[in-house]
C-alpha cells in the first residue's frame, strides 16, 4: 500500500536501516557495560529509594500520626501523590492501546518504554493506600474472600474498594499486555545471548519461533487487549476520581470529575513519557527511532488533553457559580483567592497555560523547550490534585474548624522515595530489558525501506531531502555516533 | 446513478416537500392549540436534527486534525449532513419567539425565586439570544471556511488548502468545546433552573458526534447504493462503524458518570432531575434511552463481520439515531411538560417535518458539488485505503 | 521425531509474500513462514483462517461479568446485609465499577490463557528445537512439506528464485 500514501506523509523512520541493524541498536544497551551515566543515574535514584525506605519505616513503625494531617485535612499528601502516579500510569496503556486501535504507527518506537513507565508508576501509587492502612501485612482484607469473621465481606458500595480492583486489575492487564508484546522481543534477544542469558532469555520468551501461525493468533490476542485495555484505562481515573465526585463536598462533588480526570491523566502521563524519552533516546543513542516527529505527536495529544482539562477548569467554574448555591461559590473562589490561592495559580499556569506553547511549531520541535515544558506540566498536575484535594477539605462548613495544612517531613520523604523506586525501575528496564519493540519497529522500518524503494516510480513518493530536520541536534557529543551513522548509510543502500 | 454525482429525483423532492409542509403544519397548529407543548416538540426535533449537522463538522474536523487521510471518501457525505446547519441555525433562531413556553427562568415569576434570582445574570432573555446568535454564527463561520477550502481544492487541486483547513479545524474543535458546552447548557439544562450537571455540555456534544456519524454512514451507504459512491469500501464502513461503536460507548460512559455520581451522593437539588424521569410516566422511556442508545449497538457491532456489512451497520445506525431522539425527548420533555408523557402527534409532526427539510438540505448540498474529493492530497490513500 | 522440510529464505518480506501466495497456489503445502515480525497480509498468503480467540475473549467476559454481579449481589444483600449510608442493599449502580473491572480481568487473562495454550508457548529451558536460524532477527523463512502428495521441488526451487530468495535448502527440524 505503500505507493498510495499521500504526499503530506512523512517516513516514521527517518534513516534507513537494515532489519539486523535495527535487532543490534536495540539490543545494544543491553549487552554493553552500563555507561557511567547509567550508574550515577542508578546512585541518584537508589539513593531517594533508601530515602522512602526509612520514611516508610519510621511511619509503619510509629503511625500515621506522623504526617501533617488534621481535623478538617484529614486527606492530603498521601492520596495527592497516589492520584499523581496512577494518573502518570494512564500514557503506556494510552499509547500501546489506544493508539493501536487508531493505526497510529508512530507509537512503535515509544509504547514499550511507556508501558513500562505505566507499570513503574502504578506500582508507586499502589504504595500510598497501603502505607495509608497503617498495617500494610492486612493489606489481602481488602479482598473479598469467605473468611471466619462471619463471613464478613468487604463494602461493596465504597469507591475506595473500587480502587482496589481497578488498580489491581489495571496492573495485572497492563502486565500481561506489556509482556505478550515483549514475547517476540525477547525470542530475539534469547538467539543472540550465549550461556546463561541464553537459559534465562530461553524461559522468558516461552519458545518464541516466529511462526507465522503463532504471529496471526498473537495479533488477533494483541488487538483484543488493546480493545480491552482501552475502556479499562479510561475506567481507573474514573474510579479514582469518584473517590471524590461520589461525596457531597463542594469542589468535590462534579459530575464531570470522571471524564475530567482521565483527560489529567493521559495529559499528565504523556508529559512523563516525554521526559523519560527525551533522556532516554539521547542515552540510548535512538534519536532516529524516536525522531522529533514522535516528541511532536506527544505534544498534540498534551495540547489535545490540556485543552480538555482547560475546559473542565471552566467549566467548574462556571458551573459553581451557575448553581447559585453559596457553598460552591465559595469553594471555588477559596481555592482562586484563598490562603492557597498560590497552588492554584501554579495549576492554572502550569496546566492550562504553558503548554499553549505547543502551538508553535519551533517549541514542539526542540528537544530542551519540551523537556522544561513537560516538568512543568508534572508539576502543574501534581498542584491540581493537590488543590483540588486540600483546597476542598481545609475551610469546610464550618469556619470555626478551618484549618491549614502542611507536609511534613516523612511525607516529602516517602514522596522523593516513590520517585527513586519509580526511576531505579526504569533504569533496570533500560538496562535489561529491550527498551523499544523490536518487532514493530522493524515492520514500521520496512514501510519505510520500501517506500524509498519504489517512490520514484509513483508521483506520490515522498523526496529524500522532505526528512524532517533533525539533523543538527544529532550526534553532538556521540564520538560514535558519526561513524554509525556512515555505516548505516552505506549498508542501507545495500539493504535496498 | 452516476458516479460521482448524485440527483434527487423530483417526484422524491416533491413528495418531501410535501409530507414536510403537512408535519410542519401539524406542529403549527399545535403552536396555536397547545403552545407550550408544541414548543417542547419543536425545541426537541430543532435540536435533534442540528446535531447530526453538527456532529458531521466535528467528524470533518476530526479528520483533518488527525490527518486521518482515509476519511477523505466521505468527505463530501459528511459536508452534505453539515450543509443542514443554515437551516439547524434558523430553527433554533426561532425558539427565541417561544422562549416564554419554554424556559421557566424567562417568566415573571423567576424574580422571586432567590436561586434563579442568583442566576439572573446569566439567564435572562437578551443573554440568551444574544449568546445563541453569537454560537450559531461561530459555527456557520468556520463550516463555511472548511467547505469553502474544500469545494476551492477541487478547482485549484492546492495542497495549501488541505493545510489551512487542518487550522480551521484545529481552531473550530478549540470554539466548539466551549460553544457546544454553552449552547447545552442555555437550550437544554437550563429548561430545568434549578438543576445543574458540569458534565451535560461533553455529554452533549458526544451525543452529538454520535448522532452525525449515524447521519453520515447512513447518507454514505445510501450514495453507495446508489451507485454514486463506488469508491466508498468496506474498510472505510468498517473504520467509520467503529467510531460509531466507541462513540455510543463513550457516550454511555458519561450517561453512567452522570447518574451514578447523582444517585450516589443524593444530594436533593441533583437528585431532583432523575425523580423528574422517574414520574409522570417517563421511567420507561428513561431507560429506554441507555438500552438503545449504547447496550443494543454495542452487542450488535460487537463481532467484526457485523462492522463490514452494510445492511446490518444501516440497522444499527437506524437503532442509534432512534436512541438518540429519546435521549434528546429525556432531556428535555419532563421539564417542559412535567404531567403527561407521551410522543403525540405534534411530536411527530415535527419530527417528520424537521426529517424532510433536513434530507432535502442534505440533498441540496450534496447535488451542488461532485462526492469525491479528488484533488484532496489524501484522496488516493484514501480511495485505496486497506485496515485490518 | 524430526522432519526434513524444504525453506526458502529471504530478507524482504513483500518477497516472501509473493512468494508464499504463489507457493500456495501452485498447491504446494506450506508448514509455516518464519518472520522476525507480524507481516501484513500474510494470513491470506498463507490462506489461514481468521482465529477464533475472539469468541472466547466474549465468553470470559460475560463469565466475569456474572461473576461480578454474583459475588457483589451476594456478598452485599444476600450473605450479610449491611447498611452502609442508607443505601439499597443490593446497590447496582455502584456495583457497576467492580462488574467492570472483573469483566475486563477475566477477558483478558483467559484470553491470553487461551493464546499461550493454543499457540504451545510455556517457559522452557532450552531454545526451541524448530527453531531457524536468524528468523528473530533478520531473515524470512518460508517452510514447504517434501513430504506432501502434491509435492514438487522444481516448482518450488523455481517460485522462490523468481520472488528473489536468497537460498533455499532443506533443514531437518523437530516436528
Amino acid at each position: 500500500m505503500a505507493e498510495h500514501l499521500s504526499s503530506l506523509r512523512q517516513p516514521l523512520v527517518t534513516e534507513e536501516r537494515s532489519l539486523h541493524q535495527i535487532t543490534n541498536e536495540i539490543c545494544a544497551p543491553m549487552e554493553r557495560r552500563p555507561t557511567p551515566l547509567w550508574w550515577a543515574g542508578l546512585a541518584l535514584a537508589v539513593s531517594a529509594l533508601v530515602l522512602g525506605i526509612y520514611c516508610v519505616t519510621y511511619q509503619i513503625k510509629t503511625g500515621v500520626g506522623v504526617w501533617g494531617l488534621n481535623k478538617t485535612v484529614g486527606w492530603a499528601f498521601d492520596i495527592t501523590n497516589f492520584v499523581f502516579w496512577v494518573g502518570i500510569g494512564h500514557a503506556g496503556t494510552l499509547i500501546s492501546a489506544i493508539l493501536f486501535l487508531f493505526r497510529q504507527k508512530w507509537r512503535t518506537s515509544i509504547n514499550r518504554a511507556a508501558e513500562a513507565m505505566t507499570l513503574f508508576a502504578v506500582m508507586c501509587a499502589a504504595l500510598f493506600p497501603i502505607i495509608h492502612m497503617g498495617r500494610p501485612w492486612l493489606g489481602f482484607w481488602m479482598l473479598p474472600y469467605p473468611n471466619s469473621r462471619g463471613t464478613l465481606w468487604v463494602n461493596f458500595r465504597s469507591p475506595l474498594l473500587w480502587d482496589v480492583f481497578a488498580i489491581s486489575t489495571y496492573f495485572i492487564v497492563s502486565a500481561v499486555f506489556w509482556y505478550i508484546g515483549l514475547i517476540p522481543d525477547l525470542a530475539t534477544v534469547r538467539d543472540r545471548s550465549k550461556g546463561l542469558g541464553k537459559k534465562i532469555f530461553s524461559l522468558m520468551s516461552f519458545g518464541w519461533t516466529g511462526s507465522s501461525r503463532t504471529w496471526s493468533r498473537y495479533e488477533s490476542v494483541y488487538g483484543l487487549l488493546a480493545g480491552l485495555a482501552t475502556p479499562l484505562v479510561v475506567s481507573v481515573h474514573t474510579i479514582v476520581s469518584m473517590d471524590f465526585a461520589t461525596s457531597v463536598i463542594p469542589g468535590w462533588h462534579a459530575t464531570i470529575f470522571p471524564p475530567y480526570f482521565v483527560a489529567g491523566a493521559v495529559f499528565s502521563g504523556f508529559a512523563m513519557v516525554l521526559t523519560l524519552m527525551i533522556v532516554a533516546r539521547k542515552v540510548l543513542n535512538i534519536q532516529h527511532l524516536i525522531t522529533i516527529r514522535h516528541l511532536e505527536n506527544m505534544t498534540k495529544v498534551i495540547l489535545v488533553t490540556g485543552g480538555i482539562v482547560g475546559l473542565a477548569y471552566s467549566t467548574e467554574l462556571f458551573v459553581a457559580w451557575y448553581s447559585g448555591n453559596l457553598y460552591e461559590r465559595f469553594a471555588f473562589r477559596n481555592r482562586a483567592f484563598g490562603p492557597y490561592s498560590w497552588a492554584y495559580w501554579t495549576m492554572v499556569a502550569c496546566n492550562v497555560g504553558f503548554p499553549q506553547l505547543f502551538w508553535f511549531k519551533k517549541i514542539r520541535t526542540t528537544p530542551a523547550l519540551i523537556f522544561i515544558l513537560s516538568i512543568i506540566i508534572n508539576i502543574g498536575m501534581w498542584f491540581e490534585r493537590f488543590v483540588i484535594i486540600v483546597t476542598s477539605l481545609h475551610r469546610d462548613f464550618l469556619p470555626s474548624s478551618w484549618a491549614m495544612y502542611k507536609p511534613t517531613f516523612i511525607e516529602v520523604g516517602t514522596f522523593i522515595g516513590t520517585f527513586g523506586l519509580f526511576f531505579t525501575l526504569f533504569l533496570l528496564f533500560a538496562k535489561f530489558l529491550p527498551a523499544v519493540s523490536i518487532g514493530e519497529v522493524k515492520s514500521v522500518n520496512s514501510f519505510a525501506r520500501h517506500r524509498g524503494h519504489g517512490g520514484s516510480s509513483h508521483s506520490t513518493g515522498h523526496a529524500e531531502g522532505e526528512e524532517p530536520s533533525h539533523e543538527e541536534e544529532e550526534g553532538e557529543g556521540q564520538p560514535g555516533y558519526a561513524t554509525a551513522r556512515v555505516k548505516a548509510g552505506a549498508e542501507g543502500e545495500v539493504a535496498v | 446513478m452516476k458516479r460521482g454525482t448524485f440527483v434527487l429525483p423530483g417526484s422524491t423532492r416533491t413528495a418531501l416537500l410535501v409530507i414536510g409542509t403537512v408535519g410542519f403544519g401539524t406542529l403549527g397548529v399545535g403552536l396555536a392549540l397547545s403552545p407550550a407543548r408544541a414548543w417542547s416538540a419543536y425545541l426537541i426535533n430543532a435540536f435533534y436534527f442540528l446535531a447530526m449537522a453538527m456532529g458531521a463538522l466535528t467528524l470533518i474536523a476530526l479528520l483533518y486534525v488527525a490527518k486521518a487521510g482515509w476519511g477523505v471518501v466521505i468527505k463530501r457525505v459528511a459536508e452534505g449532513v453539515a450543509g443542514y446547519l443554515p437551516w439547524a441555525a434558523g430553527s433554533m433562531l426561532l425558539v427565541l419567539a417561544g422562549v416564554h413556553h419554554l424556559y421557566s427562568w424567562s417568566g415573571a415569576h423567576g424574580h422571586d425565586d432567590p436561586i434563579l434570582k442568583a442566576k439572573s445574570a446569566y439567564l435572562n432573555v437578551p443573554g440568551f439570544a444574544g449568546r445563541m446568535v453569537v454560537i450559531l454564527a461561530l459555527w456557520l463561520l468556520f463550516a463555511g471556511a472548511l467547505r469553502r477550502r474544500s469545494l476551492a481544492q477541487d478547482a485549484d487541486g492546492k495542497v495549501t488548502h488541505t493545510t489551512s483547513s487542518v487550522a480551521i479545524s484545529a481552531g473550530f474543535l478549540i470554539v466548539f468545546a466551549l460553544s457546544g458546552s454553552v449552547a447545552s447548557f442555555d437550550w437544554i439544562m437550563s429548561l430545568g433552573p434549578h438543576w445543574q450537571s458540569t458534565i451535560f455540555g461533553w455529554y452533549n456534544l458526544t451525543g452529538m458526534l454520535v448522532a452525525g456519524l449515524a447521519a453520515v454512514l447512513v447518507f454514505a451507504i445510501g450514495l453507495k447504493r446508489l451507485g454514486a459512491l463506488p469508491e466508498l469500501n468496506v474498510c472505510h464502513i468498517h473504520d467509520l462503524t467503529k467510531l460509531l461503536f466507541g462513540m455510543t460507548t463513550f457516550w454511555a460512559y458519561l450517561w453512567v458518570s452522570q447518574y451514578l455520581l447523582i444517585w450516589y451522593a443524593n444530594i436533593p437539588e441533583e437528585t431532583a432531575y432523575y425523580l423528574d424521569r422517574f414520574d409522570g410516566g417517563y421511567k420507561m422511556l428513561f431507560w429506554i434511552v441507555p438500552i438503545v442508545g449504547w447496550l443494543v449497538p454495542f452487542l450488535l457491532l460487537l463481532p467484526r463481520a457485523a462492522k463490514r456489512s452494510e445492511s446490518h451497520v444501516l440497522r444499527v445506525c437506524a437503532v442509534v439515531l432512534v436512541g438518540r431522539w429519546i435521549d434528546v425527548y429525556v432531556m428535555v420533555a419532563p421539564q417542559t411538560m412535567p404531567e403527561h408523557a407521551g410522543i403525540g402527534l405534534f411530536e411527530a409532526g415535527g419530527f417528520v417535518g424537521f426529517a424532510c427539510l433536513f434530507v432535502l438540505a442534505v440533498s441540496g448540498a450534496l447535488m451542488r458539488t461532485p462526492l469525491l474529493a479528488k484533488r484532496d492530497p489524501y484522496w488516493v490513500e484514501s480511495v485505496h485505503h486497506h485496515g485490518t | 521425531m524430526s522432519a526434513r522440510v524444504f525453506v526458502g529464505w529471504f530478507d524482504d518480506e513483500h518477497a516472501l509474500l509473493r512468494a508464499t501466495t504463489a507457493a500456495r497456489e501452485d498447491g504446494l503445502a506450506i508448514v509455516d513462514v518464519f518472520t522476525p515480525f507480524a507481516v501484513h497480509g500474510i494470513d491470506e498468503a498463507m490462506g489461514l483462517r481468521r482465529s477464533r480467540l475472539p469468541i472466547i475473549c466474549f465468553c470470559a467476559g460475560a463469565t466475569g461479568l456474572a461473576f461480578g454481579i454474583f459475588l457483589q449481589v451476594y456478598a452485599s444483600a444476600v450473605s450479610w446485609p449491611l447498611n452502609v449510608g442508607g443505601k439499597p442493599f443490593n446497590s447496582m449502580p455502584a456495583f457497576l465499577p467492580v462488574i467492570f473491572e472483573l469483566t475486563v480481568l477475566c477477558a483478558a487473562l483467559i484470553t491470553v490463557a487461551a493464546l499461550l495454550i493454543r499457540t504451545r508457548l510455556f517457559p522452557r529451558i532450552r531454545a526451541p528445537k524448530n527453531l531457524l536460524a536468524r528468523v528473530t532477527d533478520d531473515r524470512f523463512a518460508l517452510v514447504l512439506s517434501p513430504a506432501s502428495d502434491t509435492w514438487n521441488e522444481k516448482k518450488a526451487v523455481a517460485i522462490c528464485d523468481r520472488e528473489g530468495a536468497l537460498s533455499t535448502t532443506y533443514e531437518e527440524v523437530e516436528s
